[in-house]
């Protein structure tokens, strides 16, 4: 029996409907894809030197990231080789942290860059977008 | 801002379709549910139950380190050809501390209430034998299991360990 046969017996020792999608993970993924695709539409309306300066910003805070990367990856080892676990896992937490950031630094600055084009389209897809929603 | 903050899911906040509602309504009678707290919290089981509890199709493929997948044999995918049958001590580790066989054998998972629903030991034993082996007991292994259960009665664990013990042996894992 393989591995993936005794887990789907167990599943239906669980799971009142073992068939029953993991759905919640899909429609994540349709909803991060959705967002792509409508962010990668509006780049592609969006003026290129206006795309150009946000690419000098996402180059700039990347450099800056992989400074404080590198800084917290020394701190990590010096304080794995101390064996202190509590600053460990606040580096950790630190690193983790500057990754989130990172991301979320290249959506904001193409975002910015969006918002700045004349392209009536754009905004028009911006302001739908947005709704309540974080983007606004 | 964050494009991505939108496309996280809340399953606990997703509508349940009717049929559904009525099963878990009827196993909350089951279960002698009746505080709204208490409900909410079933509820809640039951719609983030899929979440861990899916079919290995619909899991990512290799699964993660450490998963019950990856410790039974599943192929990490660096390799083809690359999964095993070969019987290992982690599995038995998995098996005996893991925490997901717990949740098999806790109160709200479908073998619980299915167990519950028989109302003598008779039942229990024709349903634990179908459940996990897919066939009833012989009458040897019926006489067994309840001279077995009336010698451990004063147990409070005893459907739980008997359901990890039925799960632990070869005949669980062979088809047969």
């Amino acid at each position: 029996m393989t591995a993936e046969q005794v887990w789907d017996s167990m599943v239906a020792l669980v799971s009142a409907d073992p068939k029953q999608l993991k759905w919640s993970a899909r429609e994540r993924e349709r909803r991060e894809l959705n967002n792509r695709h409508n962010l990668a539409k509006m780049l592609d309306k969006t003026e290129p030197d206006l795309l150009f300066q946000a690419s000098k910003l996402v180059s700039a805070a990347m450099k800056d990231q992989n400074k404080e990367f590198d800084q917290l990856r020394k701190e990590l080892d010096v304080a794995r080789a101390k064996d202190d676990k509590e600053k460990a896992k606040e580096i950790q937490r630190r690193l983790n942290a500057s990754q989130r950031i990172l991301r979320q630094t290249v959506s904001r600055c193409f975002y910015e860059a969006a918002k700045k084009s004349n392209n009536k389209e754009i905004q028009a897809q911006l302001a739908a977008s947005a709704g309540d929603g974080p983007m606004g | 801002m964050n494009m991505m903050e939108t496309a996280r899911v809340d399953a606990k906040a997703a509508s349940l379709n009717e049929k559904l509602m009525t099963r878990i309504k009827a196993d909350e009678i089951l279960l002698g549910i009746k505080d709204p707290r208490s409900a909410k919290s079933f509820e809640n089981y039951r719609k983030t139950l899929h979440q861990t509890w899916s079919r290995a199709a619909a899991l990512p493929s290799p699964a993660p380190r450490g998963h019950f997948l990856r410790e039974f044999g599943q192929s990490d995918r660096d390799v083809i050809e690359n999964a095993s049958d070969e019987a290992s001590v982690p599995q038995a580790l998995t098996i005996m501390n893991g925490s997901l066989l717990s949740q098999i054998t806790s109160g709200w998972p479908t073998f619980s209430l299915n167990l519950r629903k028989a109302a003598t030991n008779e039942e229990k034993i024709d349903v634990l034998f179908l459940s996990l082996y897919s066939r009833p007991p012989t009458a040897k292994e019926k006489t067994h299991m309840l001279q077995t259960i009336e010698s451990y009665a004063s147990n409070k664990n005893l459907w739980e360990d008997i359901t990890l013990a039925a799960l632990s042996t070869r005949r669980f894992i062979f088809v047969e």
